[in-house]
């Protein structure tokens, strides 16, 4: 059984923020509005957060493309009370859209915060409404989402396997912000399996993990020379 | 006189009532345009993937085009016998506008081709006495009226398949 996982090398990350807009694309994420752009609520699973050090213009960015972690120790799962959120055989933490009642509880136990509640009826304006991903569900009002590593994508890729009598090949199941990243910094595959390139990324000595002292054990991994 | 509005306050209640208890239970009769059989149809030899294109290959399970008809009921040739409602589509050259029973919930992942071409899951497993049926269908062809949870979690279990929420949640 595979353990789906990702690497993300800061030392190759440009900041061009295509993995956003892939990710925004392929989720059916709402535009959103100024207002609610002004409050902090735009919702985009897969973010850029800046880090930027020295005075201008001697000053060094770091972009970190940052989506749910993927914990193996989830704390959203924990404390969920109705099991909308939790952790697969395969390890990705998935959100049932559905099964959610809004409690929130998951949005404030998550230490990244990088569990989003949708506060309004969220609209695609125009033609954007007709340009939707059908794979991927239209969130309503008052439920919480996240990044599912594109899983709607794992099934497709599961299915076209089956139908071919194979299994799943390393290339053909990639999330939309893999696919999209120019510079390739985005690394994606089985962690179990020892010869991925994802797995020998991982155990590279610049790897590192964000806020790995909680003991969430995140399966998206950071690499970083500096 | 409230005695007379007092029973027509029953009867309101009570037929709108009745109302919600036979839509809930799914008994609500949907005319098709054409009387089409289903076992005239299976009992020539025809599959159901003929006219339901994509049941095999795709997501959804097509309804048959006009076209579809066409290839084998001729208007001007007496076998096999074209109905007059066909006749008359067919004639016309127009779609058949038939009205769509079985609708996937957006929230929910269901592949055709999935239970169909991969598992290898016979049409009446989901669909009842399809194959058996002399009339149009005027009600989802499911066995309890409509397919709910229960009905695929019962047979994932069964056949001990994943039953993990992200395979048929989108």
């Amino acid at each position: 059984m595979p353990r789906w996982g990702m690497v993300i090398d800061l030392d190759k990350c440009t900041g061009c923020q295509a993995c956003v807009v892939a990710c925004a694309a392929e989720t059916n994420a709402p535009l959103g509005s100024p207002d609610i752009a002004a409050m902090g609520r735009i919702i985009r699973w897969l973010q850029i957060l800046p880090k930027i050090e020295g005075e201008y213009p001697y000053i060094t960015a770091d972009m970190m493309p940052i989506m749910c972690q993927q914990c193996e120790a989830p704390a959203c799962t924990y404390v969920c009370p109705v099991a909308a959120t939790y952790r697969n055989h395969e390890g990705t933490v998935a959100q049932i859209y559905w099964r959610c009642i809004g409690c929130r509880y998951c949005v404030n136990a998550c230490p990244y915060t990088l569990k989003w509640f949708n506060w309004w009826k969220p609209e695609w304006p125009g033609e954007t409404a007709q340009a939707t991903n059908p794979d991927v569900e239209l969130r309503d009002k008052g439920v919480t989402e996240k990044c599912c590593f594109c899983h709607h994508r794992l099934q497709t890729a599961k299915e076209k396997a089956r139908a071919e009598g194979r299994t799943v090949r390393p290339d053909e199941y990639i999330p939309a912000c893999v696919e999209a990243c120019a510079t390739r910094c985005i690394v994606f595959g089985d962690l179990d399996d020892p010869d991925s390139e994802v797995s020998r990324l991982a155990r590279s000595p610049r790897a590192f993990h964000l806020l790995e002292e909680l003991g969430t054990k995140p399966k998206v991994t950071y690499l970083k020379s500096r | 006189m409230p005695k007379t509005l007092a029973i027509l306050v029953l009867v309101g209640v009570t037929a709108i009532g009745g109302w919600f208890v036979v839509s809930a239970w799914g008994g609500g009769s949907v005319q098709q345009p054409v009387a089409y059989n289903h076992k005239v149809h299976i009992d020539a030899g025809m599959e159901c993937a003929a006219c339901h294109t994509g049941a095999e290959e795709g997501t959804h399970a097509g309804i048959p085009t006009t076209d579809k008809c066409a290839l084998c009921h001729k208007v001007d040739r007496p076998y096999p016998k074209t109905p007059k409602d066909l006749a008359f589509y067919l004639k016309a050259n127009k779609e058949i506008p038939w009205r769509q029973l079985h609708r996937t919930r957006r929230h929910v992942y269901f592949s055709h081709q999935r239970h169909v071409a991969l598992a290898g899951i016979d049409c009446e497993k989901c669909h009842g006495d399809v194959k058996k049926k002399t009339t149009p269908f005027d009600r989802a062809a499911f066995p309890d009226r409509q397919a709910g949870m229960n009905l695929c979690v019962d047979c994932h279990r069964k056949e001990k398949v994943t039953t993990d929420c992200m395979a048929c949640h989108r």
